[in-house]
């Protein structure tokens, strides 16, 4: 008689990895399953300096967990493990595991500025759960979230195509990265009217912002410019 | 009006102040201290500094004791041992730590006898007196003010905890009010450390924070925005004894429901709450007063008459009718001596029946 408990582990944490490699070894068979560990045994404070030092992040002192910016979070209706206040809670604290089993929550802010706006301290919410978010991406402790790949593919169209957005490009970049994009239906629906009025040529040859080269020089470098709080 | 006399137990910040303001009305005072010193509790445990303004203790304190030491008739190191009503005053009989008596006849009482931290043994799983590098607030005052907060390795702790409601709030242990004093303490505590070691960790654990009134931008505010001093909401159940005299807590964070915590630190403080203690329980048994349903004595009228005692003629001032701040004790000290000054020169007593009625008390 199959014992369900081990047919269909119902521990909660469990994570498998396909690939595991310990000390140089790789490992195989069962052994690429792990336990979360299940006891909080430190925090680590340098997450709230680091982000309290970034501009984005610097008004995350002021936050005394009362909760008014979770409450009316536009993203909270859709994602129920949104929590601006958690987000800034387990940041200050330095618990960068429970941030990490976050990750698909930590990302999905859509700026609307309703908690910025409400927020009885003064927090710039908005601002400070990217600074997490941001925090997270540059020690490579969440993976690179939709939202973010997309900021890339969509800045790498602009840089490309002399300063504004090449349809074709970007929507090409878009499918190989999995996002949803326009069917082949829709591509034929939409070839008629682009070739009647001519925007077709638009479309395959965009034209470019002018001084292009004079303007990518100033882009590149306020790109490259790290900015520190005074 | 001359040879009016009034005594003040205690000498703390209430009787010191209800002293000072019968001085200047022109009452003679006799003052009885238990202690070899004056100046009470915060001289006993020699205060750091004092909340929210972050001033030396001293620059409260030693102006009172100045204004009173050498003026009054003092019985230092010395008890009531008992009160007698003569004729429209009271005969107070004074034991010395010898075992002498005295005799004193008064007009008035004031009891400002004050309060007694809670002893943190008395909750064993806290490990307090046991483990190492764990201490009570009232330890902690005396190391800062000494500069002295080291470990038990010699070295300056780099991980703090503090946890607050020891002794209060805790049914286990009789204590089922808040003692107002100890979040505004801690936090000044943990600034304090912060401030003299700047890349210490310090983390509260707390169930609610209590800086009532105009501390709560001064202290809970500025202790996040300034110093980063971490607060984690949970009570922590117990403390190991962790490796390299470190000590283990093991709690549970309740705004962040995922695991439990086990977390280690260098030093443990527990935020002892207030008593009435054993010094206080006497002069009331001596002086014949009534103990309220936490275990401190009775005033007359808590909103009305707040500095009068069940018994006419005896006047109550400071931590001995619940816990307190200090201002508060020190202006009870004059509420207590402008009633006394009434009472010696008009006769003055106002009424109330409250004591009397029977309170019914929420029960845990």
């Amino acid at each position: 008689m199959p014992i369900p408990e081990l047919e269909k582990p119902i521990i909660k944490g469990l994570i498998q990895k396909d690939k595991v490699v310990i000390d140089g070894l790789e490992l195989d068979g069962t052994w690429n399953a792990f336990m979360i560990e299940r006891t909080q045994t430190g925090y680590d404070p340098s997450v709230w300096d680091e982000i309290a030092n970034t501009v984005e992040g610097n008004t995350i002192s002021l936050c005394w967990q009362c909760g008014t910016c979770t409450s009316g979070c536009t993203m909270r209706e859709y994602d129920p493990k949104y929590s601006p206040r958690r987000f800034i809670d387990l940041a200050r604290k330095g618990d960068k595991q429970s941030l990490m089993e976050l990750q698909d929550s930590l990302w999905r802010c859509v700026s609307c500025q309703k908690c910025t706006h409400r927020c009885p301290k003064g927090v710039l919410v908005e601002e400070v759960v990217h600074a997490i978010h941001n925090y997270m991406l540059k020690h490579g402790l969440v993976k690179k979230d939709p939202g973010t790949v997309f900021d890339e593919i969509f800045l790498e169209a602009v840089m490309k195509n002399g300063g504004r957005i090449s349809e074709l490009v970007l929507g090409g970049a878009s499918a190989k990265a999995g996002f949803v994009t326009l069917s082949i239906r829709d591509l034929i629906a939409m070839s008629g009217p682009l070739l009647r009025s001519g925007l077709i040529k638009d479309l395959m040859k965009p034209s470019k912002v002018k001084n292009w080269d004079r303007i990518k020089k100033v882009l590149e470098e306020a790109m490259n410019e790290e900015v520190t709080p005074e | 009006m001359a040879g009016e006399k009034v005594l003040v137990v205690g000498s703390g910040p209430a009787g010191l102040s209800a002293t000072k303001e019968l001085l200047n009305m022109g009452v003679d005072v006799v003052l009885v201290e238990k202690e070899s010193y004056l100046g009470g509790t915060p001289k006993k445990l020699k205060y750091s500094l004092l909340f929210p303004e972050l001033r030396p203790a001293s620059e409260v304190i030693d102006p009172l004791i100045k204004t009173v030491e050498g003026k009054v008739k003092t019985y230092m190191e010395s008890i009531v041992e008992g009160v007698k009503e003569e004729g429209n005053g009271f005969t107070v009989s004074i034991k010395d730590k010898s075992g002498k008596i005295q005799t004193e006849k008064v007009n008035a009482i004031i009891a400002a006898s004050g309060f007694e931290h809670f002893d943190s043994r008395r909750k064993y799983e806290y490990g307090y007196g046991i483990i190492p590098n764990i201490y009570q607030i009232s330890d902690v005052e005396k190391m800062l003010s000494e500069n002295k907060l080291v470990t038990t390795k010699g070295t300056p702790p780099k991980r703090v905890a503090i946890l607050l409601c020891v002794g209060s709030r805790d049914a286990t242990v009789g204590n089922t009010y808040c003692s107002r004093v100890c979040c505004a303490v801690s936090i000044k505590q943990a600034m304090e450390i912060k401030e003299r070691i700047p890349d210490a960790v310090v983390h509260i654990y707390y169930m609610d924070i209590r800086t009532y009134g105009l501390m709560e931008d001064k202290l809970y505010w500025k202790s996040q925005l300034e110093y980063r001093v971490g607060f984690i909401r949970g009570r922590i159940s117990e403390f190991m004894r962790g490796p390299n005299d470190t000590v283990i807590i093991k709690g549970e964070d309740t705004m962040n429901l995922n695991r439990a915590l086990v977390v280690p630190y260098d030093m443990v403080i527990l935020a002892n709450g207030m008593e009435l203690g054993l010094g206080s329980k006497q002069v009331a048994k001596a002086l014949g007063l009534e103990f309220e349903e936490h275990g401190f004595v009775r005033p007359l009228d808590p909103d009305r008459l707040p500095v009068q005692s069940t018994r006419k003629g005896i006047f109550l001032a400071g931590a001995i009718t619940g816990p307190k701040t200090i201002s508060d004790s020190i202006t009870e000290g004059y509420a207590a001596a402008m009633k006394a000054y009434e009472y010696v020169t008009k006769g003055v007593w106002e009424e109330s029946d409250f004591a009397k009625r029977k309170v019914e008390v929420a029960h845990h």
